[in-house]
């Protein structure tokens, strides 16, 4: 082996051929993301899929398969293919129907719920539905001394059904909830996830397993669970409301989002779920895919501390709202997925929603009037709680950093905190106080009601750390309207409360209201039947369909 | 040897027992709690309060500590609140999805590194050395999951060859091949970084040996330099080689993070990240005592490993 | 990845300054690296000083516009803002934070592996075992955890890069401690009565100091890596701080409709860090030979 001198006349030798590969290198790695871009940006061809199997892209793994344990919607998504709820919405709307009970009426006093049920159902393990699976469904959420009430926790229970003392069997199709106070609420409360009807016998065989082997009434059967891989379900035959036309639904967790529209336009998935706003277009423009959109019962804002100035003073407050530019950030940031708001109630909640209220349109020389009106000494610093994720908050720190400059230019200097979604929750949780002046947050009205997301949020006596009113709004008028609401049961009387409420908050302005997010998913035209429900939640699964 | 060896394991006792002091520590410290996460903003006080409860949280921190330490002893590592599944079977299944995924970058990173090294160190000063080097230099400069974002443009978006996203198909597949397919670009992008500092240190090492004097010594008395170099050469290289296995081995169980996110691999990083951020305190503190125990028993067999390998060490 | 703490070159008391130029003039990696590292740091340095448009004003209806778009030289990101711009004034955030992270752990970790390297014994075992621990501990979990544990904002994500990186400089200080130890020169200074803290300031650390020197180089692209990827899971800058590593964060989303987004802050990291490599490399070689290129 020759022994390679290393003088200068060597390296002088191959400095032409390291410089040229070095060069290339550098060049290469240059272009390479530019150059293969518009490769990517082509439609890329869809696989053959499997027809009558759907295959659905989730945004993690499912947690839990048992109704009473869950508090994440995307597992929720696959409850409705499993299980039953008492009563259901109508397909796109928040009216209620019969689902396993047929009929149902109230005493007079509100405290007395009876239910008949439906008759001939039966659950997948082959065990009748009765009304003590009933009782035992939401005696096993309430009761800490229920026998099975160690496969829990059920952190949702308490408060959508904290007002029933009591469950009754009458006789096997009929069974009674009594209450230790009035829940006009109570009724659409039995729509949720949370609600639905767990098989007695299975809950008693797996105990705390059966989150890992659910059994329930709905039109598909759980078929087994490939942990973060796929959840499978086959179809039920004997579904008392029609079977599947589908023979299978496959539920496939792709926790990165971009990994999770490559899937989609690669075939892998036929469905998913909130797109990303700037793969709305690429969507649209791929040969066999299709692009939904619903309006959902979502609220996103920013709490105002309104017990330290600046934004004490309600004509501060009202100023931040019109320094807002929600067109902006609606159409170029959300990319139409949102539409600006002017309440904590969203428009999809017809009954309960107006917008004869005070608008902010965005004006800031108006701002600018109200904050030289006000007295307060500009610039001013404020702290800003902006959160790195969680569900519901589209995208927290683009659009809190948009409003951080929307503030800038009218002299209210935001200074943003990040945090993620588990430190945020703790800080909101505490209250603002003495710590920040503003904080993001954002709601989906599951359940179709105002009741459940308002007292938690604008309710005096919600003070944080009490609940969640981080602002620590305190209005006697808005608590009034909102106890008396939970004791009208018409719903236009109710709507016509929470209309004024609305319009009270508004002028209060107690927040930065900023827009409503619209649902959204990509679907292959291979499926056919599969509609958005303004409830977030997979509903109807029965009259889907894959080619 | 055998003293050394006790030694030896009483350090790793003591090391893990460490470890899941600092895991609790810092993950106790950290602000907000699963109840927190769990219940998001529908929540009152004292429904926070009786998850709290739920979940044996209100119990005084060293309690804590002491009871989940006691149940570890046992073999019982909790359940994840998050999963409603016991830890120990958690974890163990998203292990297996990293240590796939890290075998394969081993390979991958181990043969190709070391033709690189022996090749650059046998062709040193000439252009294939240099272009080697300077390649690897880039491969040690650029982060894995910048690689994994390029490779997913160009191999799956672009060429469309190779998926991007999982273990394995979603319906049917489940077989090997399925599981290579699959396999290539995560594996490819995590062994970037080690191929380069491997055909580094390769031809480092080979480069060393060979201007030895024993070396010269062998070819004097005329023996063919290919037998030379096999025998010589690859047996000291092996040293160096075990010496930064167990180094690489850190680096890949911990930075298998990012590129288990960006190709959504079912792996034990990936499920750690999202546990610290859901509070899950079960299945980060089991997650990361059996992450740490397997690095620190690895490192463990690489210094028996080394000893044998090496006489000269056996008496330091 | 730490090669560094396996193939430090000796440390030695042989002058190396003579023939330094020479040696730069010779050496085609050493000049690009520098070249590169210079030129960066210089631009950051003047970011302040140029042209440049305000690095964190918003113009949503011009995002994510490309390169020579708009008017934007290297285009605007996914709220408008000038990629240029925030490249420049991201560099300076950036080099910052790498260099005050790779500081701290130095003067950390140095210091228990200059005392565990020095006294042996009891010391050695027991400062050795602690970062054991630390090491045992998955590194990115552990800034991970340790971030989530302190709070928001880049200063934290500094203190979790620096805190992981210890045990690395305890390591590789107590190696060229170990390897000096012994040597002429530190019985010699014994001899003469010379106590303990002027032998560790003194005789030890000079020796040791080249090798550190280069150790550190190699180290800090790592760190600059690191502090990418802790924004990249979402752990770092504030908005509407601009550094390299939450661009690269917030421009992944946006890596099939506008690549550039992402690709330039990578590319930028890119280039430091191989240029500090190939400046650390050659550092090594000028030091000791014998370790990388040794040829008769």
């Amino acid at each position: 082996m020759a022994s390679d001198t290393r003088g200068p006349g060597g390296q002088r030798l191959s400095r032409r051929g390291f410089v040229r590969t070095v060069g290339a290198g550098v060049a290469l790695s240059a272009l390479a993301p530019t150059l293969l871009a518009p490769i990517g940006r082509a439609a890329p061809a869809r696989a053959a899929a499997t027809p009558g199997v759907l295959v659905v892209g989730l945004v993690a793994e499912p947690t839990s398969l048992d109704p009473g344990q869950l508090t994440d919607i995307n597992s929720m998504k696959l409850l409705g293919a499993m299980y039953d709820t008492l009563v259901r919405f109508k397909p796109n709307s928040f009216d209620i129907e019969p689902s396993l009970a047929t009929s149902w009426d109230r005493s007079a006093d509100g405290l007395l719920y009876t239910f008949k049920l439906r008759s001939g159902v039966k659950f997948h393990d082959g065990t009748d539905f009765n009304a003590d699976a009933v009782k035992f469904t939401y005696d096993r959420l309430l009761d800490p001394t229920h026998p099975y009430a160690d496969t829990g926790p059920f952190p949702f229970a308490p408060g959508y059904y904290g007002s029933i003392a009591e469950s009754i069997v009458v006789d096997p199709l009929t069974v009674q909830f009594r209450l230790n106070r009035e829940d006009s609420a109570l009724l659409d409360a039995f729509t949720l996830n949370t609600g639905r009807i767990v098989s007695p016998q299975a809950v008693k065989t797996s105990r705390k397993d059966f989150a890992q082997n659910p059994v329930g009434t709905g039109p598909f059967k759980f078929a087994g669970w490939d942990h973060n891989v796929r959840i499978t379900l086959n179809a039920n035959p004997d579904y008392w409301d029609g079977a599947p036309a589908l023979q299978q639904m496959i539920f496939r967790p792709l926790a990165d989002e971009q990994t999770r529209i490559t899937e989609f336009l690669s075939g892998g998935v036929d469905v998913i779920f909130d797109v990303p706003p700037d793969n709305i277009d690429q969507v649209k423009n791929t040969a066999g895919a299709l692009f939904l959109a619903q309006p959902g019962p979502h609220v996103w804002w920013v709490t105002l501390n309104t017990k330290k100035p600046p934004f004490d003073n309600v004509l501060v407050r009202q100023a931040a709202n019109f320094a807002i530019n929600k067109d902006a950030l609606t159409l170029d940031i959300l990319k139409g997925t949102g539409t600006p708001s002017v309440g904590p109630i969203p428009p999809a909640i017809t009954w309960a929603y107006t917008d004869q209220v005070a608008q902010y349109n965005y004006d800031p020389d108006r701002a600018q009037a109200l904050l030289q009106q006000s007295g307060v000494l500009l610039p001013i610093n404020v702290t800003f709680w902006v959160t790195e994720s969680g569900s519901g908050m589209q995208s927290p720190k683009t659009m809190g950093t948009a409003i951080q400059a929307d503030l800038a230019v009218v002299g209210i200097n935001a200074q943003i905190q990040t945090f993620e979604w588990g430190a945020f929750l703790n800080k909101y949780g505490t209250g603002l106080a003495d710590e920040a002046a503003m904080a993001e947050l954002s709601w989906m009205f599951d359940s179709g009601d105002p009741a459940h997301m308002l007292p938690n949020n604008l309710y005096g006596p919600a003070c944080s750390p009490k609940g969640f009113n981080g602002g620590c709004y305190q209005n006697p008028q808005v608590d009034g309207l909102l106890e008396s609401a939970l004791k009208v049961y018409d719903r236009d009387q109710r709507g016509a409360i929470y209309k004024q409420i609305q319009q009270i908050v508004a002028a209060d302005a107690p927040w930065i209201f900023v827009d409503n997010q619209i649902q959204n998913a990509a679907i292959s035209t291979r499926v056919s039947g599969l509609d958005l429900h303004p409830s977030f939640y997979m509903t109807f699964l029965n009259r889907i369909s894959a080619a | 040897m055998h003293r050394y060896l006790v030694q030896r394991l009483l350090l790793v006792v003591l090391v893990l027992l460490g470890v899941s002091l600092l895991v609790f520590i810092v993950t106790r410290l950290t602000p907000g709690d699963p109840a927190r996460v769990l219940l998001g903003p529908r929540a009152t006080e004292e429904q926070v309060a009786q998850l709290r409860t739920a979940y044996g949280l209100d119990q005084p921190l060293h309690m804590q500590y002491v009871t989940w330490l006691a149940r570890v002893v046992r073999g019982d590592l909790g359940e994840s609140i998050q999963l409603h599944r016991p830890v120990l079977g958690e974890v163990v299944e998203r292990f297996r999805g990293t240590l796939i995924l890290a075998v394969a970058a081993m390979i991958i990173s181990f043969t190709v590194g070391i033709v690189f090294g022996v090749a650059a160190a046998l062709r040193a000063n000439t252009a294939l050395d240099r272009a080697l080097m300077s390649l690897a230099l880039l491969g040690i400069s650029m982060p894995p999951f910048w690689v994994g974002l390029i490779l997913i443009i160009a191999f799956t978006l672009g060429l469309r060859w190779l998926p991007a996203t999982g273990m394995f198909s979603p319906t049917g597949g489940g077989d090997l091949q399925d599981l290579l397919v699959h396999l290539v670009l995560p594996a490819v992008s995590l062994a970037v970084v080690p191929l380069a500092v491997i055909a580094r240190l390769t031809r480092a090492n080979v480069l060393e040996v060979l201007n030895q004097l024993y070396v010269r010594t062998a070819r004097a008395k005329g023996l063919h330099s290919r037998t030379v170099v096999l025998r010589h050469v690859l047996r000291n290289t092996l040293i160096g080689t075990v010496t930064i296995l167990g180094l690489e081995t850190g680096w890949l169980l911990a930075g298998t993070v990012y590129i288990e996110t960006v190709f959504a691999w079912p792996g034990i990083g990936a499920m750690l990240v999202n546990a610290i951020l859901q509070r899950d305190y079960p299945l980060v503190q089991g997650g990361v005592l059996l992450v740490a125990a397997i690095y620190v028993l690895i490192n463990l067999s690489t210094d028996i490993l080394y000893l044998y390998l090496d006489p000269r060490l056996r008496h330091a | 990845m730490p090669e560094l703490a396996v193939a430090l070159p000796a440390p030695s008391r042989a002058p190396v300054a003579s023939s330094w130029r020479l040696r730069l003039l010779d050496r085609p990696l050493l000049s690009i690296g520098v070249a590169l590292v210079l030129l960066i740091v210089l631009l950051a340095l003047i970011a302040p000083l140029l042209p440049l448009r305000d690095p964190n004003v918003t113009a949503p209806a011009r995002r994510l516009s490309g390169a020579g778009v708009n008017g934007y030289v290297l285009g605007s990101d996914q709220l408008g803002r000038d990629l240029l711009s925030r490249l420049l004034w991201g560099a300076r955030v950036s080099i910052t934070v790498a260099l005050v992270a790779a500081g701290v752990a130095f003067v950390a970790g140095g210091s228990i592996g200059l005392l565990a390297g020095f006294y042996g014994g009891v010391v050695d075992n027991v400062l050795m075992r602690l970062i054991d621990i630390l090491m045992a501990f998955p590194y990115v979990l552990l800034a991970i955890a340790l971030v989530a544990a302190l709070g928001p904002g880049l200063l934290n994500a500094l203190i979790a890069i620096a805190v992981v990186n210890i045990s690395f400089y305890a390591r590789g200080v107590r190696a060229a401690v170990l390897v000096v130890r012994h040597m002429a020169f530190i019985e010699a200074a014994r001899a003469l009565g010379a106590r303990d803290v002027r032998i560790l300031l003194k005789e030890v650390l000079p020796s040791v100091a080249p090798p550190l020197l280069v150790f550190v180089t190699l180290n800090i692209g790592a760190l600059i890596v690191e502090t990418a990827g802790l924004s990249f899971i979402g752990l770092g800058a504030q908005p509407p701080t601009a550094d390299w590593g939450t661009m690269l964060a917030d421009g992944r989303q946006f890596m099939m409709t506008a690549p550039h987004v992402a690709a330039i802050p990578g590319l930028a990291v890119l280039a430091l860090v191989w240029g500090l490599n190939m400046v650390g490399d050659s550092l090594r070689d000028m030091l000791d030979p014998t370790l990388a290129h040794a040829t008769r």
